[in-house]
């Protein structure tokens, strides 16, 4: 078939409009913005359009050749529309089960960001996070004066007072251990300050629990790189944190007194210009070979917040 | 015990001998088979590259990932043989009247002459607008990705379509009318690897595809006139 030069134009258009249709469906599976399906409704309309301008073709011929393709249009449009109802439906009980998983140990407004992430990094990588230990002085002596019912109750209002708080600072409740509580700032999503937080977190907890007066609890606080990710069996699997910082933290812990906070030199370097402490302190801690250098906050009998 | 002189030319006569000895030694290690793992790789590496190609067969679909594979084991071999291909497929008439066998082979030359032209125009012009990409990758990339949308899209299409409107509309001049749409596909393909191998983002992206689309197009409407 020899096209005229008008028809040629027509051609080259036509041309061009498939390509739209082709780059916004593209774009728009990037990117999902409406404004794509849009520009592909536009060239979708022209381009019958143009194939009749370029080929010299009536409406009537149109429909006789493209009838079938026509008739197939709602089974098209059904098809893709179960394809991308089914995708939206797999994309949200991803979602529902990562906000399940996370939301006993995160923030919500963490999840949310997590959520809003297109990848979700959970596997182990080795980065900086400040570990939190806190736990209950004389616990077993408290517990054997009360009934096992009122343990439950005052164990309950003590981790809601610290998860509260902690969330509050973008911190991430590890685990509960017994009556000891692990929390984590920095991870899974970065926080700005994360030293800063995790130590005005720990001193509006020691407050509020010196409020309440039923428990004593003592904090200890370090910083440094650990192991962070999904950790544990295929059974059970949590995200957490190991090394070398969360022992020491757990260590700084087993220094406090009630009521007391104990920091290492590493927190207490980003925390002096606001939270200055005269309580230093060289103590052995098990497993290391050298003193560490410590700072005290003693909430019992100073005030910091 | 007293020392035996050898002479001069015994020496060389043990010289020669030593070295027919490597040349011989030399030659049974070539003939020797090799071990099995040495043979299993050199099969290996002969027929993955078509394995390679038909578990990408995604090019002919727009997938980016399957274009990203191709281009990672391209070489200049392997984009000769996809034009060798597309061109066999291309000299071929739609209609048994038209077919003439004696013209087959020039047409070979001219299709490939063309198609050579196309790929030229087409890097030439990513070039100028800004892509690093070598020849040898937009060559084997985009022609496989031609042959693979003429293969596996085209010719099913074709025949369906030429089954459906023979037998139930019998209309050969709306079969004629379809058929003109089919080679758009193809131009999409050629237009599409060439805008995504070139690596290039925004406009220059855009701007590399149309002229791509536009050589394509080109090579379509002036193939008539030089086809005997």
């Amino acid at each position: 078939m020899a096209f005229t030069l008008n028809q040629t134009i027509y051609l080259a258009l036509l041309l061009f409009a498939f390509y739209g249709c082709l780059k916004s469906l593209i774009i728009y599976k990037q990117k999902r913005e409406f404004k794509y399906l849009v520009i592909l409704a536009f060239f979708l309309i022209i381009s019958p359009h143009l194939w009749m301008r370029a080929y010299g073709v009536k409406m009537q011929e149109f429909l006789v050749t493209f009838q079938f393709v026509i008739t197939l249009i709602p089974l098209a449009l059904f098809l893709f529309y179960d394809f991308w109802e089914r995708k939206r439906l797999e994309e949200q009980k991803d979602k529902i089960r990562i906000k399940t998983f996370f939301e006993r140990y995160v923030n919500p407004k963490i999840i949310e960001e997590l959520l809003s992430k297109e990848k979700l990094e959970l596997k182990g990588k080795r980065q900086v996070v400040t570990v939190f230990f806190m736990d209950v002085r004389g616990f077993t002596k408290m517990s054997e004066k009360l009934s096992a019912e009122e343990v439950v109750k005052v164990l309950n209002q003590y981790f809601d007072i610290a998860t509260t708080i902690i969330f509050k600072y973008d911190g991430t409740v590890d685990k509960f251990v017994g009556d000891a509580v692990m929390a984590i700032f920095n991870a899974p999503t970065p926080v700005r300050d994360h030293e800063m937080k995790a130590v005005t977190a720990a001193l509006e907890i020691q407050k509020e629990i010196n409020k309440w007066g039923r428990i004593d609890v003592g904090i200890g606080i370090h910083t440094g790189e650990a192991v962070i990710g999904n950790i544990g069996s295929k059974h059970k699997m949590d995200y957490t944190a190991i090394g070398d910082t969360v022992n020491t933290a757990s260590r700084l812990e087993g220094q406090t007194g009630a009521g007391d906070i104990v920091i290492s030199n590493a927190v207490y370097e980003k925390v002096k210009h606001k939270f200055p402490s005269k309580h230093r302190d060289s103590v052995m801690l098990k497993g290391k070979e050298k003193p560490v250098e410590i700072y005290r906050y003693k909430t019992k009998a100073e005030k910091y917040i | 015990m007293r020392k035996l002189r050898l002479s001069s030319r015994l020496d060389s006569l043990r010289i020669s001998a030593r070295a027919h000895k490597l040349k011989i030694q030399s030659k049974i290690s070539q003939a020797m088979p090799k071990s099995g793992d040495e043979v299993g790789k050199a099969i290996e590496q002969k027929i993955s590259t078509s394995q390679k190609i038909w578990s990408n067969v995604g090019v002919a679909i727009f997938s980016e990932n399957a274009l990203e594979n191709v281009s990672h084991f391209s070489s200049y071999l392997l984009g000769a043989i996809m034009m060798i291909l597309t061109d066999i497929i291309m000299i071929f008439p739609t209609d048994s009247k038209s077919l003439a066998l004696g013209h087959l082979i020039p047409n070979f030359f001219v299709v490939a002459i063309g198609l050579l032209l196309i790929n030229a125009v087409t890097y030439a012009a990513m070039r100028l607008i800004g892509s690093n990409t070598p020849f040898k990758v937009f060559y084997a990339s985009v022609n496989s990705a031609l042959f693979m949308s003429l293969l596996c899209v085209s010719i099913p299409i074709a025949l369906i379509s030429f089954a459906i409107f023979s037998t139930m509309l019998k209309s050969s001049s709306a079969l004629s009318l379809f058929f003109s749409i089919i080679p758009f596909y193809n131009y999409m393909v050629y237009g599409w690897s060439s805008e995504t191998i070139a690596k290039l983002k925004g406009l220059k992206s855009i701007a590399v595809a149309l002229i791509a689309l536009l050589a394509v197009l080109a090579f379509n409407l002036l193939l008539p006139v030089f086809l005997s």
